[in-house]
């Protein structure tokens, strides 16, 4: 990897558009998401289940399903345009200097072949060295991410490890090439709290030592205010706010961030034992209606709501919302709730 | 304590539940104990939580509650009488479940109130004489209304889908519920709708409601006493508050610890000396926490610790077994 300073953007990504195809016409996954990462940065993507966090992680690693197809102002990947690069110009890229880890490690890895030779595999194929390179790396990595007897573990079969292990093992095979980017989604989820505590410490550790741009797609705002630099909020497809961690938790302003903090059981006002709710469910993509994306779910919501699409505004630099109250308005809900 | 003089609904005596693992070609059998003598009241109306990592056999010691699994040794009285004396479908109109995953929970191939029905149908219990009325109480209860009767579950969203479960729960008239991770497959602005639901309806109908989660920051908001399990074990038993505020076993504080503060001021804090959750067939001996103790004395790894009074709590730890503590008369 080339030195770079330290404000290097890895990613860009702007107005990214996932559309998948259905019999009665494409369905618009994500509208006009757009973000940054720069090296050493944290960025967090939250939302709930179906706001198109995970297929905006899967457009850029190129692994989207058949189906689905992207349209994009531009995906910048330290220097490369990633719209337009065929299906073996991207497999050179993905696994080598961007990474994915997934949720699952039950799942995520092969369970026929050895860790090792999973994890010698990923550096093989992109041409990284031979085999034994490849073995005394793979060594040097688990050890790394705190797996004790590495040499022997490498003959392994992830059905012999714990699921904290195991996904500890994916971590190193997502830095075997020396990645600058990693994507992880949710890659705690399926773990215990205390393995979740220790798997989130070391993620932060390698990517100060590694100088990694990480983007983190999570659901949990708590993992969110320990791990992130910035924050992007989607709901429905849309980036409704971004701003940095600290920002972001001091002053939401957009209803459903909003909404979404006051959820968190332990921080209503004490003697009050009910929990906040934002009331309705998640609208599928098939009702999606022009305008804002939270106007059936917003207390606040008017009549104008429901007009034109609304522009993300930027109220601060690295601050932006996506909703056409005024500002102070929006704040003072907050204080007040 | 406040709830001594209390009836309790349940009482475990020593209850244990131990899987053999079969015979290796020329080992030796070995065997998981999965609840190992764990001793519990539950007093009725109450809003009981067992707190624990995955392996730590809460969903086992559930599954004993419900009569869908056979305890190995100990003894379980329902309401005064021995739950081995009542036939599988007297506990059932007793004792009911909502589980984890509403999307394997309820049989996709039957309308959301046929679902909901079936307990009745099966069971005769109260209000069979008028199922559809039954029905409707049921959904009116967890706020589903008469257009979602007809749905089938594939048609609903995931808390809608857990509202069905409850309802379904709910039917029989049970006095106790026992919720085993009811919320986790959920998202975070649904989990609060359904958990202010349980707590209306614990309130409301009287239920007892046992709480199985792994999610602290959940059972501390839920419950008014907490059980926290590990390996088999309860290591520490008391009010919600006395525990969250002032944890005794180091395997709470541990817990606690763990808590991802929803405040980027608060840095994450690391379990230190961790060698991970231990081998379940293979448990340390004495106390099966010390491997991954700071604070584990000699002793630990010898003696297992007791239950014992400490204060407002129980705690089974050497640490608290001092001058201070009297031995509970069990």
């Amino acid at each position: 990897m080339t030195s770079s300073p330290a404000s290097e953007t890895v990613l860009d990504v702007k107005n990214l558009n996932v559309y998948i195809k259905t019999a009665v016409g494409p369905l618009q996954a994500t509208k006009d998401v757009s973000f940054q990462v720069r090296r050493g940065e944290t960025l967090a993507i939250v939302g709930e289940s179906g706001c198109g966090k995970t297929i905006t992680s899967l457009a850029l690693m190129g692994l989207l399903p058949k189906a689905a197809f992207v349209q994009a102002e531009s995906c910048n990947f330290a220097g490369t345009e990633l719209q337009g690069l065929t299906r073996s110009q991207l497999s050179r890229i993905r696994g080598k200097s961007m990474s994915m880890i997934f949720q699952d490690p039950m799942t995520s890895l092969n369970p026929v072949y050895t860790i090792g030779d999973q994890l010698a595999e990923v550096y093989v194929k992109h041409g990284m060295g031979n085999k034994r390179a490849a073995r005394e790396r793979a060594i040097m990595l688990l050890e790394r991410v705190g797996i004790k007897n590495a040499a022997e573990r490498l003959s392994y079969y992830p059905h012999q490890l714990s699921g904290g292990l195991r996904q500890r093992v994916v971590i190193a095979m997502a830095l075997m090439c020396g990645p600058q980017l990693i994507i992880a989604d949710e890659p705690t989820t399926a773990l215990d709290v205390t393995v979740q505590a220790r798997t989130l410490a070391l993620l932060g550790e390698l990517q100060r030592e590694f100088g990694l741009a990480l983007i983190l797609i999570t659901h949990d705002l708590g993992i969110v205010a320990s791990m992130a630099d910035r924050v992007a909020v989607m709901y429905a497809g849309c980036v409704v706010e971004a701003a940095t961690t600290e920002e972001l938790f001091r002053s939401p302003l957009h209803p459903y961030t909003q909404g979404l903090m006051r959820c968190i059981p332990g921080r209503h006002k004490a003697g009050d034992s009910h929990l906040h709710t934002i009331p309705g469910m998640v609208p599928s993509l098939v009702e999606i209606r022009p305008g804002c994306v939270f106007q059936n779910r917003c207390a606040m919501a008017i009549e104008r709501c429901g007009g034109s699409d609304i522009e993300l505004r930027d109220v601060e630099e690295a601050h932006s919302f996506r909703c056409i109250m005024p500002q102070a308005e929006l704040a003072s809900s907050w204080l007040h709730s | 304590m406040e709830q001594n003089n209390q009836k309790a609904a349940l009482q475990v005596r020593d209850l244990s539940v131990t899987f053999s693992l079969g015979k290796k070609l020329f080992g030796p059998s070995s065997k998981l104990h999965a609840v190992n003598g764990v001793s519990l009241d539950v007093f009725r109306g109450e809003f009981l939580s067992i707190v624990g990592e995955s392996g730590c056999g809460k969903s086992t010691f559930a599954k004993v509650l419900l009569g869908l699994q056979k305890p190995t040794s100990g003894a379980i009285d329902l309401n005064g009488r021995p739950l081995a004396s009542y036939s599988r479908l007297e506990i059932a109109r007793q004792i009911q479940p909502v589980f984890q995953d509403p999307y394997s929970s309820l049989n996709p191939r039957k309308s959301v109130a046929a679902n909901v029905a079936l307990p009745l149908i099966v069971g005769k219990g109260e209000g069979s004489a008028d199922i559809r009325g039954s029905v409707q109480k049921a959904l009116d209860l967890v706020g589903l209304s008469r257009k979602h009767a007809g749905a089938y579950p594939n048609q609903l969203s995931g808390g809608q889908r857990q509202r069905v479960a409850i309802a379904r729960a709910l039917i029989t008239r049970p006095g106790i519920l026992i919720c085993d991770e009811p919320t986790s497959a959920l998202d975070v602005s649904v989990q609060a709708q359904i958990l202010n639901l349980l707590q209306n309806l614990g309130r409301e109908l009287n239920i007892t409601c046992i709480f199985i989660s792994h999610d602290l920051s959940v059972v501390k908001h839920m419950s008014k006493r907490v059980a926290v399990m590990y390996l088999g074990r309860i290591v520490e038993l008391g009010a919600a508050e006395d525990v969250f505020n002032r944890p005794r076993h180091p395997y709470t504080k541990m817990l606690i610890g763990s808590i991802l503060p929803a405040d980027p001021g608060k840095k994450l804090s690391i379990p230190t000396n961790d060698g991970g959750f231990p081998d379940p067939t293979n448990p340390p001996p004495g106390c099966h926490f010390s491997p991954r103790c700071d604070q584990a004395m000699e002793v630990c790894s010898k003696v297992k610790p007791d239950l014992l009074r400490d204060e407002a709590v129980e705690v089974a730890c050497h640490l608290y077994s001092g001058t201070s503590t009297q031995r509970l008369a069990s």
